[in-house]
């Protein structure tokens, strides 16, 4: 992807700083770890410092010094997620503060203001977000009124120009909610897609089927994006299926719990075992953690400083970045089926099985998966 | 010890308030405290670092190259040493909570450990301890730095005594005296001088001060000041013959959200001839206080600008006020990172100074010329 702050190969995992800072990590550090491309929040960013605040400084580029790209979601998820919701019309959502308990009330044309004030090289239109296990009416008519939010949206976008506004596919896992939803919005071309709606703790099964249905559908020279996917079985799969971008604060949220990323699966620090492991995190990992500390060093040092955090935090960060910029490089060299396989053989080594949804959607993918 | 004014900045467990490797980068820190109950939970780790590994104790934590610096008594923890009836130890604050750890305890831990510089083993007294109590705690002291001699004078360790017994005069002598004989130890250096907190006046702490140097007049001792490292205590302690100083200062502010921002450091030599070279006087650091910021700020678009527009630290030259207070109000733990950066860096560029103005002898003055800032 070219964007106005530099190429980004793809798949790419972003990193998400929600409120302007990535916790315990600077914007140098993500910089140094080869991030081109991270995540903030207009929910947020809104109610501090504010979109006014953040326009009169050039942005939210230049507040948080980042030279790399941002994408910034709606703030269509916190508010269903986060608020206490009072009210979703056609108008907009009306919501409750949960910084100070104020009525809020925020419009399609009002995200799009807050995300054109703030700067993002990528935004995404506000959508009427649904839990993804919702049916019937209730979804039908999120997935339509997404749609006619979007052609707000567009409406109200002023910097055409320089950002890229971004639709989400709606549909929860309801396939014929998808495929209207699809089908409306590759009508308002767009620079990208976003496929929103699950990640929301649905069946696997019904997980991939509806990321292929919506892969198969969007433009093949159209970045896609996954949103709140991160873990790494997940982005592995999905990419193969045709996604491009993912974002999720797991990678950082359980490196706050001491739980660290290894190729082997996940591994947590504070676990007693790991008090006399002389080793990295990951051998081979170029991060600062495992460059310069042993695990039985971070597990001590969990208990006793913040810094620990920041480092586990890293090397996560490093691992999801790395891990996509290795796929990649395995597509360019025509060695994906055997990168993947590497892949989920270290994964589920200790499992001793590779879970069938797996299997099922690389066979979609024509990857042919040996079993463990 | 290797330079004056020495500053050993305080850690836990080896790590720095904060401070992730890559963010130490700029700041060039060459010393570390460690701190005897961050490390006695993890004996059997350490043994089996040394026996079944190629890792030195200094790669283990990550600070190889670094001066370290071993004592019992941390600033930053409230009470990590308490008295005991055993005459062998002590109690000590450690992960699971106030735990007993004799002498021998702590001397093996050194030698595992091999720092430069070792505070022998000490008692922290109560405020209001009493006679009986100081001179048992004052004999227990002496006897701890005997052993610490004793055991390590075949390693590089050099050994140093600590002076407790609070400001009062008296208290100083006993436990000057009761640790004289170490002067004739090789591989003992000097004292560190507990006691010297916050709220005491200056007078008290020059008294203090004075009558342990009294009892070691004509010795080659070195003396380092043990608490916060705050900026007028090291003024003062320098002027006073204070070679070094636990700094914890920085990151206590920090935690706080508070930004250093003292006075300008360069004097030319024509405004540094009007003061005396005499050391400093007590009174002349009496309402003294240094500069700082607190967080947050009004979120005001003029506050878009560095915490210090000619400082050169890592944040100043990368992040805004407005920027860190955001930070603050998001209670997003990178305020405390930048602010840890920013703080360290203004003690490394007093230490510099100090280090220029002791070299061409006009330290005193120097000291004379800042205070009129503060």
């Amino acid at each position: 992807m070219r964007l106005p702050h530099g190429e980004v190969k793809t798949p790419v995992y972003m990193p998400v700083g929600t409120k302007g800072a990535m916790k315990g990590v600077t914007y140098q550090e993500m910089d140094d770890l080869g991030c081109k491309l991270l995540l903030a929040n207009t929910y947020h960013l809104a109610y501090k410092p504010g979109g006014d605040l953040l326009e009169k400084v050039g942005g939210l580029h230049n507040f948080v010094n980042w030279k790399n790209n941002i994408l910034t979601d709606s703030g269509g998820f916190q508010m269903v997620s986060m608020s206490q919701l009072s009210e979703v019309t056609e108008e907009g959502v009306t919501f409750e503060s949960p910084y100070d308990r104020s009525k809020m009330h925020l419009r399609p044309e009002d995200s799009i203001h807050t995300q054109n004030q703030i700067g993002a090289d990528i935004i995404m239109a506000l959508d009427d977000v649904v839990k993804t296990a919702t049916a019937g009416l209730r979804m039908q008519e999120a997935s339509e009124r997404t749609t006619r939010w979007l052609d707000r949206d567009i409406a109200a976008h002023k910097r055409k120009h320089d950002q890229n506004l971004f639709p989400i596919v709606q549909g929860g896992v309801d396939s014929k909610l998808r495929e209207q939803s699809l089908n409306d919005l590759i009508q308002r071309e767009a620079n990208g897609y976003a496929i929103g709606g699950l990640a929301g703790g649905e069946d696997k099964a019904d997980f991939w089927k509806t990321v292929v249905q919506c892969t198969t559908k969007l433009p093949k020279n159209k970045p896609r994006y996954l949103m709140g996917v991160g873990y790494p079985v997940d982005i592995v799969v999905c990419s193969c299926l045709g996604v491009d971008m993912f974002d999720c604060v797991f990678s950082t949220r359980t490196a706050r719990f001491g739980t660290a990323f290894t190729e082997h699966g996940f591994l947590k620090l504070k676990n007693n075992e790991i008090a006399n492991v002389f080793e990295p995190i990951q051998k081979g990992c170029q991060c600062q953690a495992c460059k310069n500390y042993t695990q039985s060093y971070l597990h001590y040092l969990i208990a006793k400083e913040e810094v620990a955090c920041h480092l586990i935090s890293i090397h996560n960060l490093n691992y999801l970045i790395q891990l996509m910029l290795n796929l990649h490089q395995s597509i360019i060299d025509g060695k994906l089926t055997g990168f993947v396989n590497g892949f989920l053989k270290n994964w589920y080594q200790r499992e001793g099985k590779i879970p069938q949804w797996v299997i099922e959607a690389l066979e979609y993918a024509r990857l042919p998966i040996e079993q463990l | 010890m290797k330079k004056s004014p020495l500053f050993i900045y305080t850690t836990r467990m080896g790590s720095y308030y904060h401070l992730t490797p890559f963010n130490q980068q700029t700041l060039n820190l060459d010393t570390c405290l460690l701190s005897a109950g961050d490390f006695l939970h993890m004996e059997n780790t350490l043994k089996l670092l040394q026996s079944e590994t190629n890792i030195s104790f200094r790669q283990y934590i990550n600070q190889e190259n670094k001066i370290l610096y071993m004592t019992s008594i941390d600033s930053y923890k409230m009470k990590c040493v308490e008295g005991s009836s055993n005459k062998d130890g002590v109690k000590i604050a450690q992960l699971e909570g106030i735990k007993p750890m004799t002498n021998q305890q702590y001397i093996e831990l050194a030698k595992t450990i091999n720092p430069e510089m070792l505070v022998s083993l000490t008692e922290k007294l109560e405020i209001q301890a009493g006679q009986k109590s100081t001179k048992r705690s004052s004999a227990k002291s002496a006897k701890f730095l005997k052993e610490s001699l004793d055991q390590l004078k075949d390693t590089q360790i050099s050994i140093y005594g600590a002076i407790q017994g609070g400001l009062d005069t008296v208290s100083k002598i006993i436990a000057a005296e009761e640790q004289k004989f170490a002067i004739d130890y090789p591989n003992f250096k000097g004292f560190t001088l507990f006691g010297f907190n916050q709220g005491s006046t200056w007078q008290e702490k020059e008294d203090a001060l004075s009558v342990v140097q009294s009892v070691f007049d004509g010795y080659n001792v070195q003396y380092i000041l043990a608490g916060y490292g705050d900026i007028l205590s090291i003024l003062w302690g320098l002027s006073w013959g204070i070679e070094g100083f636990e700094i914890e200062e920085p990151f206590r502010f920090a935690q706080d959200l508070k930004v250093l921002l003292p006075p300008k450091f360069d004097a030319k030599d024509s405004e540094l001839e009007q003061f005396s070279d005499d050391k400093i006087n007590f009174y002349e650091l009496e309402g003294k206080k240094i500069n700082y910021l607190n967080f947050p700020i009004n979120s005001d678009v003029k506050e878009n600008v560095p915490l210090n527009p000619e400082c050169q630290c890592f944040s100043c030259q990368n992040h805004t006020k407005l920027y860190i207070s955001h930070l603050v109000e998001c209670k997003e733990m990178n305020a405390q990172v930048l602010l840890t950066i920013h703080n360290t860096y203004q003690y490394q560029k007093l230490q510099q100074k100090l280090q220029e103005m002791q070299n061409k002898k006009q330290l005193n003055q120097w000291i004379r010329w800042y205070l009129q800032f503060l």
